[in-house]
């Protein structure tokens, strides 16, 4: 393995009853490149980030993260090992305040079972979600319900919730789905920012959002790895025109 | 004119009203050792305060698990049970001193709650409340047919515990007064640790649990395992109610365990306030009261608890307790 590659899937495949969802990919993600992840509908893309994160195991084929074999690990570790995700539909835990949700996530990797002391006797962890909060623009709304939050707020808490595992990789899984052009932009803004000091794997439709910020770009197609490389090489790449992009100018 | 006369005194009065229950929110341990210690002045007779303090301690026990880690048992009373059973055979059969005892019931209770929990904790939703629910029937009929330990149908008799040594002097068991300060001090010190234990680091993944599983999986909490140890907790709260209720009544009864009384927690907890400190007990004295009232002129008081329960649940879902503290906050 390549010094640089931080994760790689070798050969993953994915299938439910009869049906391949996931086919045979073998793909490398250097340390530090934000990439992204396309392609058309059903093409497996939400099937291969599930991969990644943990939340399914592969039918067959390796994920290897920082030189281990990660696939089959039970989800919770994977934020042990630095692993963190957003969800595509967003995910917080609704009736505690903003403040909680993003200490409660910091938490996870300091302390569980502990049952007697008062959970404001770890002030680290109560310090660190606050330096979050700052990072995600939440600040101002610390003690709001996070059920209270527009829908944007609610995305940018759910970052900062991935951020609080202080993951070495963040995977994000459409981060700008139903957001407003202005909260988009302020999104992207963001991601760019964290992917400064990390690696971060987006799954994504908005195709010029995709092309103008990432490094590299995964196209898959019908469960299979159809092309990857540089935004402008997938761009000219004339197999990804036919099947994909051919419908949209870009 | 006399309206508009009235209307700054009710004003006050609401505001004053608002603060007492804001005080015995925000400081609960301090309200709880006052309210307990006040509490047999209002209760018309010494022995339903008790039974209002050994079930409000049972239902704090299952609200641990069904309104903090939102998760609904239907097997608790085996806990109940077993805690009862456990402190009362020790005591009866092997005359271990009544102090013991206790710690045997709740050990006893604590064990089996592992058990079953472990049985249980990967079920969710319907199927938990299914699995517990065949799991204490499995330990009501168990305890059913052993009679030689357990009396059976008859219960375990003979739980008299008439004095106890406490500290250098010697207190009389059969006078009620003294059994409801003993036993509030035990029920006390059981709020105390659920207390320490809401607010702790576990405390606040288990709201994390109830909020949203997923996420809290997601976030890097073992969740099979909080969800496990949590129920363990709570039926070791459990586990302690039912040793208290063996030596209150001098007697197991083996209606203890049957499933009626799990359903007793879950109406207990919800009419009260599930997922609040003081919502179970509210509910617990709420049931017992209309239970003692009614039931002198009528046998058929739990229509009444039944309707009450229905409008709760229709109207106010988040109990006596729950509701009044969401007045507080708007």
């Amino acid at each position: 393995m390549n010094s640089d590659t931080f994760l790689e899937t070798k050969a993953v495949t994915k299938k439910f009853g009869d049906f391949t969802a996931v086919r045979d990919v073998s793909v490398k993600f250097k340390r530090g490149e934000l990439t992204a992840i396309i392609g058309p509908n059903g093409a497996g893309k939400s099937t291969y980030f599930n991969l990644l994160t943990g939340a399914f195991t592969p039918t067959s084929g390796e994920i290897v993260f920082n030189g281990i074999d990660i696939a089959g690990q039970p989800q919770h570790r994977y934020t042990h090992l630095g692993i963190a995700k957003s969800f595509q539909i967003t995910t917080v835990f609704p009736y505690l305040s903003v403040f909680e949700n993003v200490r409660l996530a910091a938490q996870a990797r300091v302390v569980t079972f502990d049952l007697f002391r008062p959970r404001t006797a770890y002030r680290e962890v109560s310090e660190k979600a606050d330096e979050i909060l700052r990072r995600v623009n939440l600040i101002g709304q610390r003690e709001r319900i996070a059920a209270k939050l527009s829908h944007g707020e609610q995305r940018s808490l759910e970052i900062g919730m991935a951020l609080a595992a202080d993951p070495t990789l963040l995977l994000l899984d459409e981060p700008t789905a139903g957001m407003s052009p202005e909260e988009t932009r302020d999104m992207i803004d963001l991601i760019v920012t964290l992917s400064a000091d990390r690696t971060v794997i987006l799954v994504e439709h908005k195709m010029k959002l995709v092309m103008s910020i990432c490094k590299k770009i995964i196209v898959l197609h019908q469960g299979g790895l159809l092309a990857e490389g540089a935004p402008d090489d997938v761009r000219h790449n004339d197999t990804v025109k036919r099947v994909y992009l051919g419908q949209k100018a870009v | 004119m006399s309206m508009l006369a009235s209307e700054p005194v009710k004003v006050a009065e609401e505001s004053v009203f608002r603060r007492v229950l804001l005080l015995i929110a925000r400081h609960r341990m301090l309200s709880v050792t006052v309210l307990l210690l006040v509490f047999p002045l209002f209760m018309p007779y010494t022995s339903l305060a008790i039974n209002i303090l050994v079930l409000g301690l049972y239902a704090v026990g299952f609200n641990l698990m069904f309104g903090y880690a939102g998760a609904l048992s239907f097997g608790h009373a085996a806990f109940l049970g077993m805690g009862a059973y456990g402190c009362g055979i020790a005591f009866v059969k092997f005359g271990i001193p009544w102090l013991p005892s206790i710690g045997i019931g709740v050990l006893v209770a604590t064990a089996l709650a592992f058990v079953m929990g472990y049985l249980a904790i990967r079920t969710r939703g319907i199927y938990f409340a299914m699995v517990t629910l065949a799991l204490s029937q499995l330990v009501y009929y168990t305890v059913f047919q052993a009679r030689t330990w357990t009396g059976g149908d008859d219960g375990l008799r003979g739980v008299n515990l008439a004095k106890i040594n406490l500290v250098g002097f010697e207190f009389n068991f059969l006078n009620p007064t003294v059994r409801y300060y003993v036993i509030g001090a035990f029920v006390l010190f059981a709020l105390w640790l659920l207390s320490r234990i809401l607010e702790s680091p576990f405390g606040a993944v288990l709201e994390g649990l109830r909020e949203n599983e997923a996420r809290a999986r997601a976030c890097g909490y073992d969740v099979s395992r909080a969800r496990l140890i949590a129920f363990t907790l709570s039926g070791m709260f459990c586990g302690l109610a039912g040793a208290l209720y063996a030596l209150h009544l001098s007697i197991v009864p083996i209606e203890t365990l049957h499933y009626t009384m799990s359903g007793l927690a879950v109406m207990m907890a919800i009419l009260g306030g599930m997922g609040t400190f003081f919502g179970p007990f509210v509910g617990a004295a709420t049931i017992l009261l209309i239970e003692d009232l009614v039931s002198l002129w009528t046998v058929h008081w739990q229509l009444f608890v039944g309707a009450i329960f229905i409008v709760f649940v229709l109207f106010f879902p988040k109990g006596i307790w729950g509701s009044l503290l969401e007045r507080l906050r708007l």
